[in-house]
């Protein structure tokens, strides 16, 4: 999709709901790997991916088209939920959320739930190494862990993280060398 | 482990991969069903799910009746309408592919040609829309007749008594159930363009393979026409209403008759195709099979075209209007007399390569009729690409085979090519094109903006005069006068990374074409650096230029790096941070060339880079300027305010209400967040 395609389709997205179907399929897979990568966890990974989505609808009349792609909003969104993810004992969903899951929402599958839930655990499992280095990673202060995950993990560019944190890309170099540092510290 | 071997470590760690395709497909349903699109619903269930059997109530309100399909072979494609309602639905079965959903492309409504070469002049004291063509108006979110100014705000239309500016005030607003598209203003009668999307999840696959467990969304926006009296300003009072299923494409004005282009897709309930309907007043029309055209181009998907023309000083006048069968995506350009609308044709790309369907529609008061249909080799960018001038019509295109190629092809009244100009900037594509009489003025860009200037004199054999070589590049042309173009677009330069050019700070140009072989840019005015932007990039209504008064306005959002940041040196790939959002006005001449008046922004706190972020999303972003006499309006979604146009001085400023995402209306101030 290029930038002017999705730009036309972030437009008609507010009121369009095949347009927002559009940009959901496109980015659904990206943001909750990068979710799910944040916290190793797949029902927090399903609830944040769920209100990341929700809010960007809500909130999708204020997206400025700026010759950026969506793809930062939408990161920022998600990031803003995982640091609230790890500042709370307990996620808190919005209202909006819950009154979703009330009408019917289900966090899993209607098809075949539990299967796909315990074969995602089980594939979860395997990644080991990941696993070790992301518990470390999750003790660290929100600031470090956005960017050793935006960068290391979603393999985005410095200017990129950038855009999503919105904070300038000096500032984002010396916290990554920070956070790396912090990281190796307690390896 | 040292630093560098740990960053290695952490490069090279395995992550998962996982994906939850019960979760994806669920929340998707529940946030298509959720209150925000369901607000919009207005379609009655019953209504949208029973067989349609209202073919049979027709009331045959415009056009000859055709009961034989009728071939007129006028130009590439052949034309017919369609012998009855089994044979539409066959040649929908045999000739679509697409199996998903459908959704539609919205383009802007293009340029009107006709005999008019350069704008509107400003007349009256005050500006108008910039329009493509004289005579043919554009809707728009703002309006002036020079003493008010009517302006869109989400679903509210608002009447401002703009001057003199000591007196403004806000004196009425409409709210309407849908998103207002754009208005138009005629003497005492305001049109509003209104579209409502309702929708509702299909789950029945119809040319789906039985695997399939995606369920496609049918969308079934409604297009309303509402013709206000607007004779007392403070109490607007609803004269008419029509309305059409289908998805609001573009509209133009033409003395006192709106045209309006709507499209909706076909798609199938209980082995039933939908055909278009019309509302009016209180009066439901269903467009029978045998009234709607079609050529023989497959598709991926079908829209019905309804070009709808409606008088709005007369409401006892019925609407009238022509349906034609067309692929997906659409562009449009309306001269005085002719619709235009193209579709791409998809070709493979070996040996195959795109290609623009072209339709021509004639309009002349209340009489709409398909006339015309033709092709073209290439895409077609917008509505400045295409262009009427004494009876042919004039198309700039680019192909997009193994390197891109522009074309400019004339065509005949008929659609018939009578003369080319091919594979011009190999490797590069079209920025902006621009039609004036004789000559027809193009930017192409990959690293450098070649600016050709091509004689059409002829129109069995265009030809290229000249050409400029600057850096950077024009998403906008607009004629300054017969012998000079004003270019808008972005400065670049060329990547140490490849072979392309990072665009940079917005660029406003002023060539002189006087000799053609030789084009030269006399003036030129940087703004900001990369990150800067304006909407005039991409929305041609909101520049504002008169050259009478040497003025020349644009909207422009600006930013700023902080080189202490880059202490190796900048890359031509940084990014600046937003510091200023508001108007830039100039003085514009031969002469002088372009000198900054001065600035005017509505912004009134610029914060931490952390806000910054979200300052584009600002109501208090300048979207549109006019002016009315000696001042100077700079118009966002939270205010109009008012400046003297010499020295932009303030005067005064009018606060609108801004609607925020929670429905809340904040009186405006610092806006929350």
């Amino acid at each position: 999709m290029d930038l002017n395609e999705e730009k036309e389709l972030v437009r008609q997205a507010q009121k369009a709901p095949d347009a927002f179907a559009k940009l959901y399929d496109q980015y659904y897979p990206k943001i909750f790997g990068y979710v799910l990568r944040r916290t190793a966890n797949l029902e927090a990974a399903q609830d944040i991916t769920s209100e990341t989505f929700l809010k960007a609808l809500r909130k999708l009349w204020q997206f400025h088209w700026r010759n950026i792609s969506f793809s930062p909003w939408l990161y920022k969104i998600a990031t803003n939920e995982v640091n609230q993810y790890f500042r709370k004992a307990e996620y808190k969903k919005s209202v909006s959320l819950e009154e979703l899951q009330e009408q019917g929402f289900e966090l899993i599958s209607p098809r075949d739930p539990e299967s796909e839930l315990i074969e995602a655990q089980e594939k979860l499992k395997q990644h080991q190494d990941f696993l070790e280095i992301q518990g470390k990673i999750a003790r660290l202060p929100a600031k470090y862990q956005e960017v050793i995950a935006l960068r290391f993990f979603e393999k985005k560019q410095i200017n990129e993280i950038a855009e999503i944190l919105g904070k300038k890309e000096g500032t984002i170099k010396s916290l990554l060398h920070r956070a790396v540092e912090k990281l190796r510290e307690t390896d | 482990m040292k630093h560098e071997d740990f960053i290695d470590r952490l490069e090279h760690l395995k992550t998962p991969e996982i994906e939850l395709r019960g979760h994806k497909q669920a929340l998707k349903m529940a946030l298509l069903n959720s209150g925000h699109f369901k607000e919009r619903t207005i379609m009655n269930w019953a209504k949208v799910l029973a067989p349609i059997t209202a073919a049979l109530l027709l009331i045959a309100v415009v056009g000859v009746f055709v009961n034989n399909p009728r071939l007129l072979p006028l130009g590439g494609n052949q034309i017919s309408r369609f012998a009855s309602y089994e044979e539409l639905q066959n040649f929908i079965k045999k000739n679509a592919q697409y199996t998903g959903s459908h959704w539609t492309w919205r383009e802007d409504f293009s340029s009107v040609g006709g005999k008019g070469v350069f704008l509107a002049p400003a007349t009256n004291g005050y500006s108008p829309t910039n329009i493509q063509v004289a005579g043919v108006d554009e809707a728009d979110i703002v309006k002036t007749d020079g003493e008010y100014i009517y302006l869109v705000s989400g679903n509210k239309t608002i009447i401002v008594k703009a001057y003199p500016p000591e007196q403004a005030q806000v004196l009425s607003k409409i709210e309407v159930a849908g998103t207002v598209m754009g208005i138009f203003i005629n003497g005492d009668r305001l049109v509003v363009f209104e579209e409502e999307t309702p929708y509702y999840p299909y789950y029945d696959i119809w040319w789906g393979s039985a695997g399939e467990t995606y369920m496609p969304l049918i969308v079934s926006p409604k297009t309303s026409i509402k013709v206000y009296d607007i004779s007392d300003r403070e109490n607007p009072r609803l004269q008419r209403e029509l309305s059409a299923d289908g998805q609001y494409v573009s509209s133009r004005m033409i003395g006192d008759y709106a045209y309006v282009v709507i499209n909706e897709p076909v798609y199938e309930q209980d082995d039933e195709l939908n055909l278009p309907k019309v509302y009016s007043g209180g009066n439901e029309t269903e467009i029978p099979a045998t009234d709607i055209y079609y050529s023989d181009v497959s598709d991926y998907y079908y829209m019905y075209t309804t070009i709808m023309a409606i008088n709005t000083q007369n409401d006892d006048q019925e609407p009238t209007y022509e349906t034609i069968l067309l692929g997906a995506s659409s562009n449009v350009y309306v001269s005085l007399n002719n619709i235009y609308l193209t579709f791409p044709v998809w070709g493979t790309g070996v040996g195959d390569f795109d290609k623009s369907s072209i339709y021509r529609i004639h309009i002349e008061g209340d009489k709409v009729e398909y006339v015309a249909s033709g092709e073209v080799p290439g895409m077609v960018l917008n509505q400045f690409s295409m262009d009427e001038y004494e009876g042919y019509f004039r198309v700039a295109t680019t192909t997009h085979g193994e390197k891109p190629l522009n074309n400019v092809y004339v065509l005949n009244m008929a659609l018939n090519i009578t003369g080319s100009l091919e594979s011009l900037a190999q490797g590069e594509t079209i920025y902006s094109a621009r039609f004036m009489g004789e000559r027809c003025y193009l930017v192409t860009f990959r690293n450098i903006d070649p600016l050709f200037v091509i004689d059409l004199s002829n129109p069995d054999a265009p030809k290229v005069l000249g050409e400029l070589k600057i850096t950077g590049y024009s998403s906008y042309l607009h004629p300054y006068d017969e012998n000079h173009i004003i270019g808008i677009g972005k400065e670049a330069v060329a990547a140490d990374e490849g072979d392309f050019a990072w665009y940079q700070g917005i660029k406003i140009a002023l060539f002189d074409v006087s000799d053609v072989n030789n084009p030269v840019e006399i003036s030129k005015y940087e703004i900001g650096d990369r990150g800067t932007d304006s909407p005039v990039l991409w929305d041609h209504k909101a520049f504002l230029f008169d050259k009478e008064r040497n003025l020349l306005v644009i909207p422009v959002l600006e930013a700023k790096i902080n080189a202490t940041q880059y202490p190796e040196g900048v890359p031509s790939s940084a990014y600046g941070q937003p510091v200023w959002q508001g108007a830039y006005v100039f003085d514009i001449s031969i002469d002088d060339g372009l000198r900054l008046r001065g600035k005017i922004t509505h912004v009134e706190n610029i914060t931490d880079p952390e806000q910054g972020y979200y300052y584009y999303y600002s109501p208090f972003a300048v979207e549109r300027s006019l002016y009315i006499d000696d001042v100077l309006y700079t118009i966002s979604q939270a205010k109009i305010k008012m400046n003297n146009l010499e020295n932009l001085d303030y005067i005064n400023e009018v606060k609108l209400p801004v609607e925020y995402g929670d429905g809340s209306i904040v009186t405006p101030g610092i806006p929350e967040r």
